[in-house]
């Protein structure tokens, strides 16, 4: 500030007015506008109203410091007196105590600093690339019949992702065992996707929840690379709720825990039962149903039969076949398939058509068809030929009707 | 890799079928030809999902 040229102002200000005066040049500042701190924290107070007060300091100084509620929820640590962090918020003046302070927006663990930065710089890399866009992700099957998992054959996240499949829904589990913690468990994790890959219908890559540093291999590019190699659809579950992870952002689907993957890459079978059950009954209504609307057209074709006095005769013969159907129906519909085909038959011969031309009977005279009360005189021949056979007669009157 | 297009075919075409059963200018062969179709499909269907046990395997480390 030296170097601001002294103005000689012989008013006398308030204290406000200095106070802003001193916020509006700290405001003003590049620097200070948004700027990132480390230091150890000191004097840490989470106050009931969830905002939280304490000192940032290193050998010779000390800045106040504040996180308000809003911004603490998103800590992914609970910070303790004497921790080193690396705050970042803008500094500005707290006009009723007269001091000046750092609100801090975000705020990590100094010791997790060089790992984070990696982190970040990977991810930026990988989203540079197209890595985790929209258009990339696979859809997962509905209904696979092999699951590949990928994670330790000794940890809880293979049973937990059996337990659940098991209740579930029954698939073929493929394991490709990998370490998942530990030198060289993201390259194990890489080779064992590129094992199962092809063998299955979709893919769990994953572990059990743990500290950050035991999820670190699923922030490694080579098991990214992996992932987005995968030609199976690859579901994600690296137990922690709170980080994503690089493999999280590249993998088709994310779950938060095993169980949740083995939810998400299989049905649920008694759900499916049940709605077999209901297209079952569907079934059953429907032919029901067409079966009775038929049986309906054929009452309809026995009332214009009955309206004809020539083949008046036949209604009683009608209505036995009328119940002899009624019965095939019953047994259709109750007997189900393996008696279908049979019913099928007997109900195709009972088709409308087939009962009318069986309820017609054709009327011969000497070799001609009789057609018409006039085709005949009393005394000539009758031969009438039905369904099994020809009877034999005479003309004994003629009378024409209507 | 077996995938089971099978069994996401099989659900469409009961539904296709439950639904020509619930219309109206259906043939009874025609009917009961979709009705054992049906009945078929529900039945296979039914029995994948009451299959034997969830399997394992487990991959060779040797393999890669």
């Amino acid at each position: 500030m030296d170097d601001l040229p002294a103005i000689h102002d012989d008013r006398v200000y308030t204290v406000s007015e200095v106070t802003d005066r001193v916020s509006h040049l700290l405001g003003e500042d590049p620097v200070l506008r948004d700027v990132r701190v480390e230091g150890e924290i000191s004097n840490y107070t989470h106050h009931s109203s969830g905002h939280m007060y304490f000192n940032l300091k290193d050998d010779d100084s000390v800045l106040g410091c504040v996180m308000f509620r809003r911004d603490n929820k998103r800590l992914e640590f609970t910070p303790e007196e004497g921790a080193r962090v690396v705050a970042e918020g803008r500094v500005g003046v707290y006009a009723e105590r007269g001091e000046y302070q750092l609100y801090v927006d975000v705020m990590r663990e100094a010791g997790r600093g060089e790992l984070y930065e990696r982190f970040l710089e990977l991810k930026e890399k990988l989203d540079g690339e197209g890595l985790f866009d929209r258009e990339r992700k696979k859809e997962l099957p509905s209904y696979p019949s092999r699951v590949g998992v990928v994670t330790s054959d000794s940890g809880a996240a293979l049973q937990d992702i059996r337990d659940v499949l098991r209740r579930r829904y029954p698939v073929h589990v493929v394991l490709s065992p990998a370490r998942v913690q530990g030198e060289g468990a993201a390259e194990e994790v890489a080779e064992a996707l590129g094992r199962v890959d092809g063998l299955c219908d979709v893919v769990i890559v994953g572990r059990g929840g743990g500290s950050i540093e035991d999820l670190w291999a699923f922030n490694m590019e080579v098991v990214a690379r992996a992932v987005s190699e995968c030609e199976t659809p690859v579901v994600s579950a690296v137990g922690h709720e709170v980080d994503t992870t690089i493999a999280d952002l590249v993998a088709d689907r994310r779950a938060a825990t095993p169980s949740e993957a083995a939810e998400l890459v299989v049905p649920d079978a008694s759900q499916l039962l049940r709605r077999l059950d209901g297209y079952r009954s569907s079934l059953d209504s429907g032919v029901r149903r067409l079966v009775d609307a038929h049986t309906q057209s054929l009452d309809r074709f026995e009332r214009v039969l009955e309206r004809q006095p020539v083949i008046m005769d036949y209604g009683d013969r009608l209505d036995r076949l009328e119940e002899d159907l009624d019965v095939e129906v019953e047994r259709v519909v109750e007997r189900k398939q393996d008696r279908l085909r049979e019913a099928s038959g007997l109900l195709e011969s009972l088709s409308p058509l087939e009962v009318l031309s069986r309820g017609y009977s054709v009327v011969e005279s000497d070799g001609d068809v009789v057609r018409s009360v006039g085709d005949v005189e009393r005394g000539d021949p009758l031969d009438v030929r039905v369904r099994d056979g020809r009877i034999r007669g005479g003309v004994e009157d003629t009378e024409r009707s209507g | 890799m077996s995938r089971e297009p099978d069994f996401e075919d099989a659900f469409e075409r009961l539904e296709e079928i439950v639904e020509e059963l619930e219309g109206r200018d259906v043939g009874l062969d025609e009917a009961l030809e979709l009705y054992e179709e049906g009945v078929e499909l529900v039945s296979t269907c039914r029995e994948r999902l009451e299959e034997a046990e969830e399997k394992l395997e487990v991959l060779g480390e040797d393999e890669g």
